[in-house]
Order: structure tokens, then sequence, then C-alpha cells
């Protein structure tokens, strides 16, 4: 009896030791693990400030993350960078035998650099830093929390640079296609708001069905209340007009079943109102065209000049490797700059090679084709 | 020339009348009061549901189940984060409840009754999104 007390004592002891010296090794594994996937990254270099595990509450944390992308001639250029990613599991779940992940994002901040060489920075990229972070993770991710994220689109093609600054962000992405989900029948959940540029509220919601062999997703999307000035220089970046005054709404919804995509986009312009980008007569004279324009297809409500129109969203995705959600990414993003081209289509609008005359300028103005609106008349001689 | 100027007249006040679905309408000019700026509504209910597939909703009133929103906004209430309301609507009183209530327990604020906020609120999120059945499933 004695002799077996003694031994109980003993094995507990050695086990005590075990769990000691793991738990002691398991900072510096991690550690030189979370190294070891930054290093593999294709073309990118990444480092950190440190890495904590919780046995408690079977999470770890990597601190201070920065991801840089390395460009020619070995230049490092932002890309990703987190004050804190945490990566937990739910207990429950582990119980019941579902692995099921979580990820919070502290102060994520993705840069996206669009440039004509094609082995710059691209917004396709962005999928990839969901990919390495996951890849830190080794099990399946079920939900993903981003508190105060930040997304930097930069278009290097132009001489200007314009930006297009999406900040204050914060989102959920809840029902990956794990087992959990799987067995509940649950669709995958995006929600997500922001502030575009300075002043624009952005909100986001979409859902996906993970068990669809095409991509079969629907949701809404909303931006209120942009000041149109903040959009100057990507404006003039395209255009010698810049906006000097007005807002801009806009409503997206979509869907997709089976691939086939429909939807619709509608901006609005309020109260714009455009100032020459460049010095000369020309830009001046687009300014005032574009001004005119915005006149003639503003509404009559009192104190707001409106412009509105509906762009319809059509096509199809073929491509079998695409995900949900990269995929109503894009279309978010494209949205956007279609609204915003078709809502600024007005500066300036097409010209007429010679005068037109009433009956023309009227069929114009009835034909139901979008790109069939009236043209600015020459002046006379 | 008479008889011309008319028919052009005509003409632009017909172009006049074909603009205005396009315009936005306003809230002060009646339309849809709700929702003044929402593009066309069939998108609004997303996928058609189909046997043994999720729902797919493109809104989050949508994938909430009847009764759903009242019961936040109850709870949201009883714990003094949202006053006046449409009861039964996520409106934007409600909207902005849920966020500084998420704000409150470190979730990410997108006012929007995600999973996490349910349960934080007590509110069944298999009751909630209408899965009460499926719950069992596993």
């Amino acid at each position: 009896m004695r002799r077996g007390t003694k031994r109980l004592l003993v094995t507990l002891a050695v086990l005590a030791l075990l769990l000691v010296a793991a738990r002691v090794a398991l900072d510096p594994l991690v550690t030189w693990r979370t190294r070891k996937i930054l290093a593999g990254m294709d073309g990118m270099r990444g480092r950190f400030q440190d890495v904590q595990v919780s046995v408690h509450d079977l999470s770890y944390s990597i601190v201070g993350l920065r991801i840089e992308k390395l460009g020619a001639g070995g230049v490092a250029l932002p890309y990703f960078q987190v004050r804190k990613a945490r990566f937990g599991l739910y207990f429950k779940e582990l119980v019941r035998g579902n692995v099921v992940a979580v990820i919070d994002l502290d102060k994520p901040k993705l840069t996206l650099v669009s440039a004509k060489n094609q082995q710059d920075q691209g917004v396709e990229e962005a999928p990839e830093v969901g990919w390495g972070l996951e890849a830190l993770a080794p099990f399946r991710m079920d939900r993903v929390q981003v508190k105060d994220g930040e997304l930097l689109w930069v278009d290097a093609s132009e001489p200007e640079r314009p930006e297009l600054w999406l900040h204050r962000i914060e989102g959920t992405l809840e029902n990956f296609a794990t087992r959990k989900a799987l067995s509940k029948n649950e669709p995958t959940v995006l929600a997500a708001r922001g502030v575009l540029q300075r002043s624009g509220a952005v909100s986001v919601f979409a859902t996906a069905d993970p068990l669809a062999k095409k991509l079969t997703f629907a949701g809404q999307g909303r931006l209120e209340g942009l000041k149109l000035p903040e959009l100057a220089t990507l404006v003039t970046s395209k255009a010698d007009v810049a906006p000097d005054k007005g807002e801009l709404d806009m409503s997206i919804r979509f869907r997709a079943e089976d691939g086939r995509l429909s939807g619709g986009v509608r901006p609005i312009l309020k109260d714009a109102g455009t100032k020459p980008a460049k010095d000369g007569i020309g830009p001046k004279l687009k300014s005032l065209l574009a001004d005119a324009s915005l006149e003639i297809f503003s509404d009559d409500v009192p104190g707001r000049d409106a412009v509105a129109t509906t762009i319809p969203i059509q096509g199809t995705v073929h491509d079998p490797k695409a995900q949900a959600v990269p995929t109503i990414l894009g279309i978010l993003r494209n949205a956007f700059v279609r609204g915003l081209q078709d809502g600024l289509s007005g500066l300036p609008p097409p010209k007429a090679k010679e005068k037109e005359g009433v009956m023309k300028q009227a069929r114009r103005a009835l034909s139901p084709k979008r790109d069939a609106q009236p043209r600015a008349q020459p002046g006379e001689k | 020339m008479t008889r011309r100027a008319a028919a052009a007249l005509l003409l632009a006040l017909s172009a006049v009348s074909c603009r205005n679905p396009q315009r936005a309408s306003s809230p002060a000019t009646g339309g849809d009061a709700q929702n003044p700026e929402a593009p066309d509504r069939p998108e609004e209910k997303g996928v058609p549901p189909e046997p043994g597939r999720p729902q797919i909703p493109a809104s989050p009133e949508a994938l909430l189940a009847p009764g759903a929103v009242k019961e936040i906004q109850r709870t949201l209430t009883d714990r003094g984060f949202l006053g006046a309301h449409r009861a039964g609507e996520l409106d934007d009183p409600t909207s902005r409840a849920l966020r500084k209530f998420q704000e409150s327990q470190e979730l990410a604020a997108t006012g929007f009754p995600d999973r996490e906020t349910l349960q934080k609120l007590g509110v069944d999120p298999e009751r909630a999104y209408g899965r009460e059945e499926g719950a069992d499933s596993d």
C-alpha cells in the first residue's frame, strides 16, 4: 500500500514536471513556428513583437505583427499590420469534438497599392493576407472579428497617387464551412461598418451558402454622407475637374445564385458642384459644363439638388476556385467605382460634334439607353 | 414652326415624366419612407430558400426569425441601451444601441446582432435565427 502510494506520487510529480516543461517550452515553440510561417510568405517579410500563449482560454496571440511587401530593389512596402491578432478555440465545441476557432484582429491595417506594373501590389492580393493568417492557426476558422481596422488603397498608376481610406472598420465574419456550421445548415454571415475618407459612413451585410458548388450569396451595402471634396484627388486624376461641394450617398444590393450575379447600385449626388482642377480655359469650360449637367439632372426637392440613377449589376462568376468573401468585397469595390463614375458621369457631359436641334436633344433624353444622355451643345459661331 | 415647338415641348414634358422614376425619392415627398434610396426590392430577400440549404438573405432583418428583433430590443431596453424605437424593426436607434452594447462587451461594433452579441445579450442565437430544430442535429 505504502509502495503504491509512493509510485502514484512519483507518477504525479513526473506528470506535473512534464506539464510545467511543456508550458515553458510552448512559448518558444510557438514563436519559432510563427517566425517560420512568416519567413515562408512569398515576396513578403514579416516580423512581430511578441507571441503570447494562454492555456487558460486556449488561445495564442501575436502582438505587433507587421508584414511588408518586398518590391523591386528590395524596397519594403507596408502591406499588413495588426496591433494584436488573437487565435482562440471554442472550448464548448472542442468538448463536442469540433475544432472551431476564432480570430480577433485589433487595429489591423491593410495597404493596397495598384500600379501599372502587374508585379506590384493589387487588390486581388487581399485574400493572401487571409490565407497567411489562416496558416498561422492550425485549425479552421469559424469567426473573424475586426476592431478599429483600416484599409488604404493607393492608385500608384496616377501621378497624383489618389487614395481611398476606409477606417474605423468594425466587422465580423461568422460560420465558415466548418463542421459546426455545416451541421447546423447555417449561412456564412458578413457584417461590417466603417468610415470612408473622413465623412462617409459605410455599412455592409452579406450572407453566403458555404455548401454551394457555385458561388451563392446575397447582400447589401450603404454609403452615406461622403463629402465629395474628399474625392477631389481621385476625380482630378481621371478628369480636369474636381468636386468642390456636395455629398454622395450610395446603396447597393446584390445576389449571386449558382454563380449568376444580379443587383443594382444607386449613387445619389446631393448639391454637387465642381471647380477646374488645372489652369486654363479647357478645365474651366469642363467645370461649367459639369455644373450645368448636374443642374439639368437634379431633382426639384426644395433645399436639395440630388442626382440619382440606378446601375444594374449583372454577370457570372465562372472561376470554380472563387471564394465568396473576396468576391463580395470585389463586388463592393467595383460597385463603388461604378457608382462614383456613373454619379459623376456628367463631369463633363459628352459634347455633341455639331449643334443639335431641340427634337434630337429631346430624343436623346427619351432614349432608354443609359449612354444616350443629352449632350453639351457647341457654342454659336 | 409653332407646331414643331409644341411637339418639342410635348417631348420634353414626356422626357421629364420618364426621368422621374430615376430620381432620388425624398422622405419629404413620400415614396419609400423607410428606405427611400434602396435599390430594386426583389433583391432584398436574397436567394430563394431551397430544401436542405441555408437561407441566404440580403438584409439582417430577413436573417432573423419573426419576433427576434422585438426580443433583442426588449433586452437592450432592459439593460439601458435602447430608448425610443420602432418595435420589431432593426431601425437606426436599435442599431446604435447594439453598437453601444457591443462596444461595452469589447465586441466589434457592427450594429448587427451576430452570434456572440446575442449570446452576451442572453438571447438564444438558435431561436433568434429560427434554427431551434437544427440545433440538435450535431
